[in-house]
């Protein structure tokens, strides 16, 4: 598929924080980078705080679903994310074929967010997954399933985060861009700075003889826009790479759980 | 010249005809056939008793010879009576909530069954679209979407209060691959690096290690609660399922039970149905596909199956109750099967699969069952007594009944029981049920005895003739004159062997109907002659008579050597008769005697050889006992004698030949030649008096066929009991034979009548001295018997002294 911004696209980044792995960014990755035909590279990331804990004399963990103490060190931990990396590889290399994209995986040690940017080009799209900041991550849907239909992560709305700069107009194209390519509702999540007639100018840009619809929330209005979380979902919230540090959603960005797409 | 032999019988004695102008009517075509029974007024009797009595074990055993239409009769009756009878329920399997391995009965009106499983059939239909459309819904989703995000809250509500609590001490809460870690950090907020750490002092060691095991401990009762608040959202989500489920199929499940109100045992099953939806709801959610391995067993379609209703009874459109004939009794076909389907090499089963029995289908009215068919199939018979005695129809798997397999299946609720069985047998069966069976008398209380026969005399010929008619109707033949009737009325008394009687086998009469109607319409003619009768008489004794000719021809060519003129002392023609089945025909056979010095033994050779029967054995003992108590009073019999039926190579059985056998005896201690124009059969007592035989028209005309061979000279005769000449109906030939001089046929008493034919001496009578006259055959007799002790006593005595001297 021509995507429609595929020029502003030169690579697909998707950061995997091990152990928190993200199903949902790969999958979501996978499918942008099909779409753009713009090459994938995942970051497989072991944390490197959880390398130095297991070298600790008292490390210990705590099993997820029975609580139940043990002893952790560095052996067992690195067998443990090699295991979760060949599994990793391995579904890369497939949807490699599937989709005929070129993909590339990297192992590295660091903090997941770190590493994604200071890797990433000025022209990546890059995938946080949101697990990084979840005590319970990905666990209900399991690890990756080979062949996975990523459209099941394209039935809700994307977010976008748009206050009138440049780089949230970058932010407002990609997700107008993926709303007409997978049909999806573009949520404009409209900080303080964006005056509303700028917002309807965007709005009139998008194309509209699409069946999708965008809606417009001020994130002043956190009522509302906990409200249309809870009410729509979220499939990737999008938005430029230093405002990840930048907003601090609070509420809104615990309860919004969803790849996060940086550009 | 032909010496005379007493007094023979007339002709008309050895032939009771038919008079055909006592029949009023010309052809059978002017008769109404015979819609009642002919002579079965005992069995009738006993069938309507047992039909009408209540009680346990009132059950009818009807017996009776084959080919007298016991079956048409009871099934008559029967159906006339059940006529009147209401129709009996309807009864359906269903699933059985509370224990699914034994499905439930319901017992419904009759008709009520088929709509009710229409009505669960579209019900089943409509809840495989009504529970998924219901659980598609925005507000069950969100309530249910709530109920999750809120355990996730929760969950991470406590998880985040540890982490703020590790934040405060320090220390870093780590996701590690399969669970969670606490780190300590430095100072810039990095997890401690080892080295570092090895730095510290002790005491802050201690500190860090301490703070991170409280926050284990603590995170630790904190993951313990996580199965707890799983386990409560989930019985929330199937609270709200329950609820949602309830709404979706209450009116449907309503209309149902508007439309079967009246039947309470629907309704708590409806009941039941509603209830084990709503708790297996989600089986129902998604309508999915069979799988491809287990196709009966899987699926939205396989759980739904369990609110079919098998019908097992159905008396939809019925206006009585049944009766019901099974003529291959097995034991599933009587109490019913449990059938399986083979998925994969596996068997399996369900309520739906059950398979109603003929007790099912009959009960509520009768069944008819062949007793001897129940008999030979495997444990039909236990299967039958076990649902009567129980007054239950339990459907149970042989193969589990017996313990032959152990592995598990259905065991659906018993039906209650009530039916009439009227067991069909001849009376053979009866009699070895009743003696040797101890639950028999129990359940077959009532016994319908059919008879053969029925007497000959003005009121039972026109009810025969009507019976001739409705055959004659029945089988499409033509009408038969009066003539042919009477001619049949004849054979029936042939077939009885009792001139006084008319057999009532419908079997061989009809057999011979119709071959009399095949003859007619050779000749083409309109009606059935008397004629025609005896032609089918003829032609079918010519079908079997194979045998009987050969055997004829064999005395005839003197391969069997049987004397029909001249005298013989010790030897006489006894007569027997050969059953081949269907045909029957008599042969003489000789018998000689002799006898010796001897200790009064009787050496019966057919015994010896195994080739006699006990009858026979009987009737032999009983001969010798009447010769030592007639002769040998005051002496010892010491005499040996040995007596057999010569070119006998076949089990001889019966007493019949008794008398010949004794005459025989009397001649060979006489010395007194017997006739050999003369034949001999009936049975003696220990008086010498004659007593009644079988078959003895067949036995008559087989010495009559044997002598026409060497010619007729008026010596030829038959010497029968005084009491078998009621029974005679003996061939046209024979008659006219008799009627000729040609041949005669003789009835005697006692066996002194017997002798004093077969020898031409008078037996002699004892005077007031108890002496008898010497020129007789007793007499002669009891003077060899005196002469045999006499010299018995001298070799006695000679032998005692030879034995002293040495």
């Amino acid at each position: 598929m021509n995507h429609p911004t595929a020029r502003m696209v030169e690579r697909v980044l998707v950061a995997i924080n091990s152990p928190l792995r993200s199903d949902d960014a790969l999958a979501a990755a996978v499918e942008l980078a099909s779409s753009f035909q713009a090459p994938l590279m995942a970051l497989f990331v072991e944390d490197v705080n959880l390398a130095r804990l297991s070298e600790l004399p008292f490390a210990k963990e705590l099993d997820r679903s029975s609580g139940v103490i043990r002893p952790l060190n560095p052996q067992s931990l690195d067998r443990a994310l090699e295991a979760e990396a060949r599994k990793l590889r391995k579904w890369l290399q497939d949807e490699s074929k599937r989709r005929r994209i070129s993909v590339s995986m990297q192992v590295v040690r660091g903090h997941c967010v770190g590493i994604a940017e200071r890797m990433a080009r000025s022209r990546d799209i890059v995938f946080v997954d949101y697990a990084v900041r979840r005590y319970f991550g990905n666990i209900a849907t399991g690890s990756f399933l080979p062949g996975q239909d990523a459209s099941r992560l394209w039935d809700k709305p994307v977010w976008v985060l748009y206050d009138g700069t440049k780089r949230t107009r970058r932010a407002l194209a990609l997700a107008s861009s993926l709303g007409q390519t997978y049909r999806l509702d573009v949520v404009i999540l409209a900080g303080e700075e964006a005056d509303d007639n700028d917002i309807e100018e965007q709005k009139s840009k998008m194309p509209s003889n699409r069946k999708w619809e965008c809606q417009v929330l001020r994130l002043s209005d956190q009522k509302s826009v906990i409200a249309a979380v809870r009410n729509r979902g979220c499939a990737a919230l999008v938005l430029p790479r230093e405002y990840e540090h930048k907003h601090d959603f609070g509420l809104i960005g615990s309860i919004m759980r969803c790849p996060r797409i940086l550009v | 010249m032909v010496m005379s032999l007493g007094n023979p019988l007339k002709p008309e004695a050895l032939y009771t005809p038919c008079d055909a102008g006592t029949l009023d009517f010309e052809t059978t075509a002017d008769l109404v056939g015979l819609d009642e029974v002919v002579g079965q007024s005992r069995a009738l009797s006993a069938l309507n008793y047992g039909i009408h009595v209540k009680g346990h074990g009132c059950n009818i055993f009807a017996l009776g010879p084959a080919g007298i239409r016991k079956h048409e009769i009871v099934t008559r009756i029967l159906q006339g009576e059940a006529s009147s009878r209401p129709v009996p329920s309807d009864w359906c399997y269903v699933w059985n909530f509370k224990h699914p391995h034994k499905p439930s009965v319901i017992e419904m009106p009759p008709g009520r069954g088929v709509r009710f499983c229409q009505h669960m059939e579209q019900l089943i239909e409509d809840l495989g679209t009504a529970i998924p459309s219901a659980f598609e819904t925005e507000e069950y989703q969100t309530r249910v979407a709530d109920l999750e995000r809120d355990l996730i809250a929760r969950r991470d509500e406590m998880l985040q209060q540890v982490d703020e609590e590790a934040t405060r001490r320090r220390v870093r809460f780590l996701h590690t691959p399969s669970g969670f870690a606490f780190a300590p950090l430095d100072a810039g907020g990095e997890v401690i690096d080892p080295d570092h750490f090895s730095k510290l002092s002790d005491k802050k060691k201690k500190q860090i290690e301490a703070d991170v095991k409280e926050l284990q401990e603590r995170l630790q009762k904190v993951i313990r609660q996580f199965p707890i608040w799983q386990k409560e959202t989930r019985e929330k989500i199937k609270e709200i399922d329950r609820e949602i489920a309830h709404y979706a199929v209450e009116h449907l499940i309503g209309g149902v039970r508007k439309n079967h109100h009246d039947l309470p045992e629907v309704c708590r099953y409806l009941e039941d149905v509603e209830k084990d939806i709503v708790e297996h709801v989600r089986e129902f959610r998604q309508q999915t596909e069979p799988q491809a391995f287990f196709p009966l067993r899987s699926g939205t379609a396989e759980a739904l199956r369990r609110y079919k209703v098998n019908v097992i009874v159905d008396h939809n459109g019925e206006a009585s109750a049944a009766v019901i004939y099974q003529d291959l009794p097995t034991y599933s076909n009587l109490v019913g099967r449990i059938e399986y389907q083979a998925q994969m090499g596996t068997l399996l089963t369900d309520f739906s699969l059950i398979q109603a029995g003929d007790l099912h289908r009959a009960n509520g009215g009768y069944l008819v069952l062949d007793a001897d068919r129940v008999l030979r199939q495997p444990f039909a018979w236990e299967g039958l007594k076990r649902a009567l005695r129980s007054r239950l129809i339990r459907i149970e798997p042989l193969e589990k009944a017996y313990g032959l397999m152990n592995t598990s299946s259905l065991e659906p609720e018993p039906i209650p029981l009530d039916v009439k069985v009227v067991l069909v047998g001849d009376t053979r069966l009866y009699y070895l049920l009743n003696h040797y069976d101890p639950d028999f008398a129990d359940l077959f209380g009532v016994i319908a005895d059919f008879s053969e026969e029925v007497d000959r005399d003005g009121g039972s010929t026109m009810p025969f003739a009507r019976l001739v008619a409705r055959i004659a109707q029945e089988e499409e033949l033509r009408p038969f004159d009066r003539k042919a009737v009477a001619r049949v009325i004849e054979f029936s008394s042939r077939l009885a062997e009792d001139a006084s009687k008319l057999s009532v086998n419908v079997r061989q009469i009809s057999d011979l109907l119709r071959e009399s109607d095949y003859t007619a319409g050779a000749r083409e003619a309109s009606q059935i002659s008397s004629g025609d009768v005896q032609a089918a008489i003829d032609a079918r004794i010519y079908r079997h008579d194979r045998i009987r000719e050969r055997a004829y021809e064999a005395i005839g060519r003197e391969l069997v050597k049987i004397d029909v003129a001249g005298e013989t002392v010790g030897q006489i023609n006894g007569l027997s008769v050969l059953d081949l089945g269907d045909f029957s025909f008599g042969l003489p056979s000789r018998i000689t005697t002799t006898t010796r010095l001897g200790d009064g033994k009787f050496l019966d050779i057919q015994r010896e050889t195994r080739l006699g029967g006990k009858i026979h054995s009987k009737g032999v003992l009983i001969m010798s006992n009447f010769l030592a108590s007639t002769y040998a009073r005051e002496y010892p019999l010491s005499m040996s004698a040995s007596i057999v039926f010569e070119q006998s190579y076949g089990i001889v059985d019966g007493d019949s030949a008794s008398l010949a056998e004794l005459c025989a005896l009397l001649s060979a201690l006489s010395h007194l030649p017997i006739r050999q124009s003369v034949a001999v059969t009936g049975s003696v007592n220990q008086r010498g008096e004659v007593q009644a035989i079988g078959g003895v028209n067949q036995k008559i005309e087989g010495f009559f066929d044997v002598c026409s061979q060497a010619g007729l000279d008026g010596s030829h005769a038959v010497i029968i009991p005084a009491s078998n000449v009621s029974h005679l109906m003996l061939r046209e030939d024979v008659v006219a034979a008799v009627s000729e001089g040609r041949f005669n046929v003789h009835s005697v008493d006692d066996v002194n009548g017997a002798i004093e034919l077969l020898t031409g001496v008078p037996a002699g009578d004892r005077d007031d001295n108890g002496n008898l006259p010497t020129d007789s055959v007793n007499g002669m007799a009891e003077k060899t018997l005196i002469e045999l002790a006499v010299r018995r006593r001298e070799f006695a005595r000679n032998s005692s002294a030879g034995g002293e001297e040495a």
